[in-house]
């Protein structure tokens, strides 16, 4: 099928207006972009898909395509990101269930009209979907607090490859009818279906919001601080070691935590941290979000224009994995652009934008074998296609691999999720 | 006999596990011919009882070979006939797994052997000042396999999550005796979830039986209070209003008139007092500001709603002995009828209220006794229907009841299960919930795990064959 059938095949679907021509980070050709406005259309389109052989990407609004890998091939992309509002929205239940297309901002917005405040609260919400963030595994900065995305995903819509709507879970906050699909769909980077609906958990609003800025002396008292705040009585939505907003002073290094819930609770988690934390700075209020939500972006690493690693591994062993990776950046000569999640055993490193893909290869092969000394992993963000020739972004070595490829036989028989882009070229 | 169990492989199974680790006695198989739900029945051919993984993979590399059905166990305390052998076959437990193989206190989990009492878990933590959150009733008796099986919750689920929020990692034997070590823990899933896939799949993806779970501090502060109301709406809208003005309590515990009658006549009296038409366990933890700030405005709620009187525990002894009558109120029931059936369904927290009285109008309906003993919190209901099995009439009763029940709960927009599992109860009302696509895609992810599908057969997934299977069940009469 030429570009042009294909073009017109996917119009008759989804309206001429909405078939676009959009440059993708994969190579040429360039892959039309289909943008359904109903989930009877993503279904009509993949039918369309399995009838003529063809190989579909899903995206949001494509903020995570630099997470994987080159598809094998792909004909077009499908983008949710017309499926907009919600479904149901009890906020008495603390629930919501929402088009899978909703930007993360917007939802976060509709949510915060009923009183609750959404998790996962990830970097730049306004450019991604509900949907892509559920499908690329996307757990926010909140993560101490309240967990991993796939905790609050109570369920979903998914349209398997040969078009078929189907559904996980339901809209309620405990529920164990039948397999968890949506469990394996979190996080498969649209490799198995497409979701069109999400159903999510809602937390309360806090009444009071605060922000703690300490300046630890270096690394390991920085380390030792944040240790110190895991022991207190408090349960932090966020604590973040980094070097790239370090206080004047001297120090390389900036602690920060984010605090938030009952107004009483927090003034006296105020005054606990206070005292593990001597010297640290408070802002309350806008101030604080204002902080918070510019810490997040930046230390995502995550604007699509540069590579970074994302690494995770045995919280008893992060200050190891930290300090090889350390030296890792040292060696290179690149820039220290780190942030840590102590408490969780994250690290996020921004590789120098100037690095060649050569060299981004070899120092994600350096930092993968460090981290997995330490019972880790790392994941390569954002790097150029050309530096993953031969390396798989998400790790050298997947357990269970096997039953994964079945699993992916199983609910896509056509193939039509094009292979290739996830975790062993699933 | 089931097909394929045969003397040859009896020897077989006992040349691994040895003379304590197979169980092929008539007698001794009516232990395992049931777990919790009673009503439906089938005796294995044999259980078999291993000590290790590697025990474990080589007798199900056997059974596999001899096309023998697997049904795996933990203690049989389940509710929807999950751990029943429809097909016949082999029972494999794992009550002689129970080992705490590390409990690693810097990065707070466990690894455990499946067969491994859940409270055991919270015991040996707690000198470490950890506990695991899953706290399912039966916690002195179900395994921590078997809430693998289920994605069993519990009291403090309400605040912790499920299960399946807790497990890190798995070491699973497969249908045909392979073992996959999904055990190392990673942040997030290296490829496909298939730890989260795995917890919830009612034992028909394989056998767990080395497990990987987080553990939480023990919170400095914890307040546990019984609010006692003169009727049982107003205990609901109570559970209702806090969820609403968005407080987290890690518990919201309601009992009705009927159970707490039941449980104060018990040795699980806990001091409920009876002439109450309902009581509102609720426990609150934390720091000290954060459980004062919560609790007192939980209590005006609670008032608001019409609680005539509050009782706070004052030490640990008075709170233990709340939670005794909550946690006994199962066996407590006793004492109202020779046989109690449990239904376990969720409803949208919004609608506690009226789903409680449907279901009570219901059991009425069907001229049967029903108390309410619930996790109201999350909307997890538990009517029981007290009866006596040696009544075939009244059998029949209590399962249209319980039919009626589950389709109320679905069309008000709740689920068939909340924490027991579909099983063999639920099976066919699964049609209630999702379309034949959605159940074509279980069926697909189950295949994928199980081709011969052997693993616990004859569950969860309503297809013609299963329905027949249960036709051919034995009523317990």
């Amino acid at each position: 099928m030429s570009t042009a059938q294909l073009e017109s095949a996917l119009a008759q679907v989804v309206g001429r207006e909405h078939v676009l021509a959009q440059r993708t980070r994969f190579d040429a050709p360039e892959a039309p972009l289909a943008c359904p406005g109903s989930v009877e259309q993503v279904s009509e389109l993949l039918k369309l898909a399995t009838r003529d052989g063809l190989r579909v990407v899903p995206i949001g609004l494509g903020s995570k395509l630099g997470w994987c890998g080159a598809p094998e091939r792909v004909d077009f992309l499908l983008s949710t990101r017309r499926l907009v509002g919600a479904v149901s929205h009890e906020p008495a239940d603390g629930t919501i269930a929402v088009r899978a297309g909703e930007t993360m901002a917007a939802l976060g917005e509709r949510v915060a009209r009923g009183g609750h405040r959404l998790t996962p609260d990830v970097a730049h919400p306004s450019r991604c979907t509900v949907g892509g963030v559920v499908a690329a595994g996307q757990s926010g900065i909140d993560r101490l607090r309240f967990g991993p995305v796939r905790h609050h995903v109570l369920g979903v819509q998914a349209v398997l490859g040969d078009g078929t709507i189907t559904r996980s879970g339901g809209r309620l906050v405990k529920n164990v009818t039948g397999f968890d699909l949506h469990r394996l769909y979190t996080g498969s980077h649209g490799t198995l279906c497409v979701l069109t609906e999400v159903a999510l958990r809602l937390f309360p609003a806090p009444d009071r919001d605060a922000w703690v800025a300490a300046a630890p002396r270096d690394l390991a008292h920085g380390l030792d601080l944040a240790r110190a705040a895991r022991a207190l009585p408090l349960r932090a939505v966020s604590i973040t070691l980094t070097s790239i907003d370090p206080p004047t002073g001297g120090s390389a290094w900036a602690l920060f935590a984010r605090l938030f819930g009952k107004s009483a609770a927090i003034e006296a988690e105020l005054a606990a941290l206070r005292a593990a934390w001597r010297g640290a700075a408070v802002l309350e209020g806008d101030e604080a979000r204002r902080h918070a939500d510019e810490l997040r972006d930046a230390t995502s690493f995550d604007d699509g224009s540069h590579a970074s690693l994302a690494i995770g591994c045995e919280p008893a062993l992060l200050a190891g994995v930290l300090r090889d990776e350390l030296e890792l950046l040292d060696a290179a000569t690149w820039p220290r652009r780190v942030a840590v999640q102590p408490l969780e055993a994250r690290i996020d490193v921004g590789l120098s934008p100037h690095a060649t893909p050569e060299q981004l290869r070899e120092f994600t092969r350096r930092a993968r074998a460090a981290a997995q000394r330490h019972g880790g992993s790392a994941h390569l963000r954002n790097a150029p296609l050309s530096a993953l020739d031969g390396l798989d972004p998400f790790a050298d070595e997947i357990t269970g691999l096997e039953l994964m490829r079945e699993l992916k036989r199983m609910l896509d028989p056509g193939g039509v999720f094009a292979r290739g882009r996830f975790a062993g070229g699933l | 006999m089931t097909p394929g169990v045969d003397a040859s492989l009896l020897e077989g199974l006992r040349a691994i596990t040895g003379d304590a680790g197979l169980i092929s006695d008539p007698t001794r198989l009516l232990s395992y011919e049931c777990d919790g739900l009673a009503l439906l029945q089938q005796r294995p051919a044999c259980v078999v009882l291993p000590r290790t993984t590697d025990e474990c993979a080589r007798a199900v590399a056997l059974l596999h070979r001899a096309g023998v059905p697997i049904v795996g166990r933990g203690a049989g305390t389940g509710l929807s006939g999950g751990a029943t052998p429809v097909a016949g076959g082999a029972i494999v437990g794992l009550a002689r797994m129970r080992d705490i193989v590390a409990l690693d206190v810097e990065n707070r989990t466990a690894r455990v052997q499946a067969g491994l009492v859940n409270v055991d878990l919270s015991f040996a933590a707690e000198q470490h000042g950890l506990f695991y959150a899953p706290d399912p009733s039966s916690q002195h008796a179900c395994t921590i396999g078997g809430n693998i099986g289920e994605n069993s919750g519990g009291p403090h689920c309400f605040k912790y999550g499920s299960t399946n929020r807790h497990v890190l990692g798995l070491v699973i034997v497969r249908h045909d005796g392979s073992v996959l070590d999904l055990s190392r823990a990673h942040l997030d899933p290296l490829g496909y979830d298939l730890v989260g896939l795995f917890v919830g799949s009612e034992g028909m993806f394989g056998i767990a039986t080395e497990i990987v779970v987080q553990l939480m501090p023990i919170q400095p502060v914890v307040e546990t209070v019984l609010a006692i109301f003169k009727d049982l709406d107003g205990a609901c809208d109570s559970v209702s209003d806090v969820i609403a003005a968005g407080h987290e309590p890690v518990a919201l515990e309601i009992l009705d008139r009927l159970t707490i009658e039941a449980v104060e006549a018990s040795v699980f009296a806990a001091g409920y007092p009876r002439d109450a038409e309902a009581v509102l366990l609720i426990e609150c933890e934390g720091s000290e500001a954060e459980v004062a700030a919560s609790l007192d405005e939980i209590l005006a709620v609670v008032r608001r709603r019409g609680a005539i009187d509050v009782r706070r525990a004052r030490n640990a002894s008075e709170r233990k002995k709340l939670w005794a009558g909550r946690k006994g109120a199962f066996g407590a029931m006793g004492r109202i009828a020779p046989d109690l059936y449990v239904a376990d369904v969720v409803v949208p927290r919004t609608k506690l209220r009226e789903l409680v009285l449907g279901s009570t109008r219901i059991a009425h309906e069907h001229g049967l006794k029903l108390s309410n003993v619930f996790h109201a919190g999350d909307g997890n209901l538990h009517p029981n229907i007290s009866y006596d099995r040696r009544d075939p009439a009244e059998v029949k009763r209590v399962l249209a009841a319980g039919d009626e029940i589950m389709e109320l709960v679905v069309k008000a927009g709740g689920s068939l299960t909340g924490e027991h599992g579909v099983g063999l109860e639920k099976q066919a009302a699964m049609t209630q919930v999702f379309d034949e696509s959605s159940l074509r895609a279980m069926c697909s992810v189950r295949d994928a795990w199980d081709p011969e599908r052997r693993m616990n057969p004859g569950k969860l997934i309503p297809v013609h064959a299963c329905r027949e299977m249960r036709g051919a069940l034995r009523p317990k009469a």
